[in-house]
């Protein structure tokens, strides 16, 4: 066990590295210069054009560049910043991480107890017009753009009927000395509606994915072998068909990883919510290009991480994997 | 094979929501195709400023706040995030047959590097992969957009290709055509690609409705489309503000894309329970 | 004496794009307290929903038809739900199934599923249930029951796992014992021993026992009364002994004709042409007709009426020449 995770986890390693040469390429091979944003409202003398260069290291031959890219992120350390320039960008990342983790784990839950649920409701309705329009009704959130979504959302609870926070993550004008509570429920408020805009895009990945790998296992001859020993059906349910149901739920959220995260960059530029989407989609506009790079790695080494965790969870709870 | 497609596809129509989806995704190739022939030119700014007007009968979606017809510049969005959509499936789905073939049947190193990459790309989110391409790039063609979308697709297709060409390549006929003196290309071409053209089929419904959501979000973010070409994503983005006084301009242009991502969805959905009805 | 069971133009149909289609269309039949009887058949013929049909758990999409009657003991088991359905299946009824190794959750210890069968029809301590469970091991030959409780189903070996079946099956005290098949997925040396076992059981605790096969081999000695199932109906139902000597129904005979022996040379020939209809289109009159090698003027025609063909034997075939029961 300790040998496979081993060689797993340095396989995992390996791809990462590809990653970040790839990385690297991508942001080099388009056409287009970081720093012409930058002079865009007044012309720049050119040796200010090389001061700069210099200073981001765009002088160096691209080889050098990798290297240099490669060194630091090793360490850590992905560089300054061009539009929050002097800040470093894993300072950056590091206060940006704590909302977005939130955010996402908010989301995860609800997913986790919401999705499944009614994944496996559909799937013991199998056919019937329940079933059908959970599909339907899924799929159309699915189908809906977050950042329109988003709007819409902020548009009617926050605009029209003032019901809700529209944007940030705490209310700015709430004393600083407010209980501990107030300052809970003031977080919460702010998170209700990025987190619903999220769910609603991401519960029908969730909702299929526990609708078909019910159905594989409902039938299997010991979910009739148990009610024939006169199980409750919530027993039989949950107990012996979930149970066995639970493989491929790991190894979907392995790859509903990528789908929050593409989403959180909408939602939280849409809701100004402090975490890394909004630093995102806020890099893609300020063509702050270390930003993206230190995002798209983390993001990767993130999902990169989940599919270890999702093949080790796999093996610690399927009891034939164990003995192996 | 082919004769079996055809009749998949029958199978689609016959189920109400794949009908459904037929139909509405029909309706709006005809609008893309059609409307702008009788629309106002979308991108034209009337002179007087008179603001976004309620839809009404000369502006039948309204106006936006320059006082574009509304409706025109779905037609022509419609028109571009289709064209976007279709060429950029085709491309990823010609690259990524085309990867999963080679590394399927050659196998040994060439499979192995081939995938490894897949396994690097797939780690990376395809939006994240997308702004790192786009985001320095200045004014960004159509064309480049269109090919970038469509050169960032195609891993998970080769990875379902490979899959299908390693079973099939055990299976008795393959071997039966290459014992009977079928060379390599004839027998990838005449044996495997009609057996993975169902799982090709499924997978380019689905990733039309991924692609279009794609496209709309990177136009929305300024790296995709550029104005004043009118796209779904760039209207919702101009009208994000909008929804006290003219409501109309941010509905109109997402509901479309779900209509649109909604109906790909429907026949994806009815084109695999025709392949596999277990699934249903 | 009222019978245990008594099932009554028991139909099963499954709705089909082309018609219903009814595998199991007008079964009756009854069994006494500690009787064994033996259901015998070809796959096809509807023997497993038969007996999946007593505890009211035919497959979806498939239905118990209107007009089907199940009483256990007086009781009308179509009748029952939630909680009273549940006191049967595996309380009053016990239901051992072919493969032990997919009717077993790989995911849950062997111990765990028998105790959960155990608790399902009483309420005890978690001591006396895991007691239960042991003696429940230990009286279906586990070696070290105890021990065994915490292995998983793939940890033990075929034979094993269907004694864990059959203690499940036990775990409720059930009055009636139905076995499907149990032995047809074990090796030819472990089917012995299985039946054997179960031939202990039924002796220590006096239970009724319905055992389904489509050996006949298996049913000699073994039990009292033998019913012959083909293409969804009873058609034939007699004493073991007098099934053996003189079959009535050309199918039974047919059967037997088919059955290898050790005593004689082995008669292949025998064995009967085509197979078992399918249950969207079964056959006018006498279903067994277009395969019958004796048939005659009426049986294409005309669905044969119950005969009686010798003491407590009863056909179902136009060349009996007895009376109507």
């Amino acid at each position: 066990m300790t040998r496979w995770l081993l060689r797993r986890l340095l396989d995992t390693l390996a791809t990462f590295l590809l990653v970040a040469v790839l990385v690297f390429v991508l942001m080099r091979i388009a056409p287009g210069d970081p720093l012409d944003r930058l002079s865009d409202d007044r012309p720049m003398a050119p040796a200010e054009q090389a001061r700069l260069r210099a200073l981001f290291g765009l002088d160096q031959p691209l080889g050098t560049q990798f290297l240099q890219f490669a060194g630091a992120a090793v360490r850590g350390d992905f560089g300054a910043s061009i539009e929050y320039y002097p800040t470093r960008v894993t300072e950056l990342v590091a206060s940006r991480l704590g909302p977005s983790l939130l955010l996402g784990a908010t989301v995860l839950l609800i997913n986790l107890f919401a999705g499944v649920w009614l994944g496996v409701l559909q799937a013991r309705r199998r056919g019937s017009r329940l079933d059908r329009w959970l599909t339907r009704l899924s799929l159309a959130g699915y189908a809906a753009p977050s950042f329109w979504l988003g709007w819409m959302l902020v548009s009617i609870f926050a605009i029209e009927w003032r019901l809700l926070p529209a944007a940030q993550m705490t209310d700015p004008m709430l004393p600083p000395n407010a209980g501990c509570l107030a300052q809970a429920a003031d977080v919460g408020a702010h998170l209700i509606l990025p987190a619903l805009t999220l769910t609603i895009i991401s519960l029908a990945a969730t909702m299929r994915y526990q609708r078909s790998a019910m159905l594989e296992v409902l039938r299997l001859d010991f979910v009739l072998a148990a009610r024939a020993r006169g199980l409750s059906e919530r027993r039989v349910i949950w107990r012996h068909a979930w149970r066995n149901a639970l493989f491929p739920i790991l190894t979907l959220l392995g790859l509903w990883l990528p789908v929050l995260v593409t989403g959180a960059v909408f939602v939280e530029q849409v809701f100004n919510w402090p975490g890394l989407g909004s630093l995102t989609a806020g890099a893609v506009m300020t063509r702050d290009y270390p930003v993206l790079m230190a995002t798209a790695l983390l993001v990767a080494a993130a999902v990169l991480l989940s599919g270890v965790l999702t093949d080790l969870a796999h093996r610690l709870l399927d009891p034939r994997s164990r003995d192996q | 094979m082919i004769g079996s497609l055809r009749g998949t596809v029958a199978t689609a129509w016959h189920n109400p929501s794949g009908r459904a989806g037929i139909v509405v995704l029909g309706a709006l190739l005809t609008f893309a195709l059609v409307g702008p022939a009788f629309l106002p030119d979308p991108t034209r700014i009337p002179s007087l400023g008179q603001g976004a007007a309620a839809p009404s009968l000369t502006h039948w979606l309204g106006t936006d706040h320059f006082g574009r017809d509304l409706m025109a510049r779905l037609a022509t969005g419609a028109r571009i995030s289709l064209a976007i959509a279709m060429i950029a499936v085709a491309l990823s789905l010609s690259i990524g047959t085309a990867v999963g073939l080679v590394a399927g049947s050659l196998g040994g190193g060439v499979d192995r590097v081939l995938m490894r990459l897949v396994d690097a790309a797939l780690a990376v989110p395809r939006l994240f992969i997308l702004l790192l391409l786009l985001a320095v790039w200045e004014r960004i063609p159509i064309a480049a957009l269109v090919a970038v979308i469509g050169a960032t697709g195609w891993f998970g297709t080769s990875r379902l290709v490979r899959g299908e060409v390693l079973r099939l390549k055990n299976d008795g006929y393959i071997q039966a055509a290459r014992a009977l003196g079928a060379g390599r290309a004839r027998t990838i071409f005449r044996h495997l690609l009609p057996n993975v053209a169902g799982v090709i089929l499924v997978s380019a419904t689905l990733s039309m409705g991924d692609v279009i959501l794609l496209e709309a979000g990177l136009s929305y973010l300024g790296v995709g489309v550029q104005p004043p070409t009118p796209s779904w994503g760039v209207m919702v983005f101009d009208a994000r503000n909008s929804f006290a006084t003219a409501p109309w301009t941010l509905f109109f242009p997402g509901a479309l894309v779900v209509i649109t991502v909604l109906a790909t969805s429907l026949v994806s959905d009815a084109l695999r329970a025709a392949f596999d009805p277990r699934s249903a | 004496m009222t019978p245990l069971l008594t099932v009554d133009n028991l139909r099963v149909t499954f709705p089909r794009a082309t018609g219903p289609s009814t595998p199991v269309d007008g079964v009756s039949f009854s069994i006494d307290r500690g009787e064994r009887v033996a259901l015998v058949g070809e796959s096809g013929s509807g023997k497993s929903l038969t007996c999946l049909a007593l505890l009211r758990l035919i497959p979806h999409p498939g239905v118990i038809a209107a007009g089907s009657s199940i009483r256990l003991d007086g009781t009308d088991v179509m009748t029952l739900e939630g909680e009273a359905l549940r006191a049967i299946r595996g309380g009053r009824i016990g239901l051992v199934f072919q493969d032990p190794m997919t009717s077993l959750n790989p995911v849950l210890t062997v111990g765990y599923q028998v105790q959960e069968a155990v608790t399902a029809h009483r309420s005890m301590s978690r001591a006396e249930a895991r007691d239960r469970t042991v003696a429940l091991l230990e009286e279906v030959g586990i070696p070290d029951p105890a021990d065994r409780a915490g292995a998983y189903p793939h940890q033990l070996s075929g034979g094993l796992r269907q004694r864990i079946m059959i203690a499940i099956a036990l775990a409720g005290e059930p009055d009636l014992l139905v076995a499907d098949e149990p032995t047809t997925a074990l090796d030819v040396t472990i089917q012995a021993q299985i039946l054997e076992l179960l031939d202990r059981i039924r002796t220590r605790r006096n239970m009724a026992v319905l055992l389904i096969t489509h050996d006949l081999g298996v049913v000699a000695g073994r039990t009292d009364r033998v019913m012959v199932m083909y293409a969804g109906q009873l058609i034939e139902t007699a004493p073991t002994p007098r099934l053996f000597a003189a079959p009535a129904h050309p199918y039974t005979q047919a059967l037997l004709q088919s059955m290898p022996r050790l005593t004689g040379p082995l008669n292949r020939l025998a064995s009967i042409g085509g197979s078992v209809p399918e249950p969207t289109a079964w056959p006018s009159g006498c279903r067994f007709h277009p395969r019958c090698a004796r048939r005659i003027g009426p049986c294409a025609a005309e669905v044969p009426p119950w005969r009686e063909a010798g003491p407590a034997q009863e056909g179902r075939c136009w060349l009996i020449e007895g009376q109507a029961p």
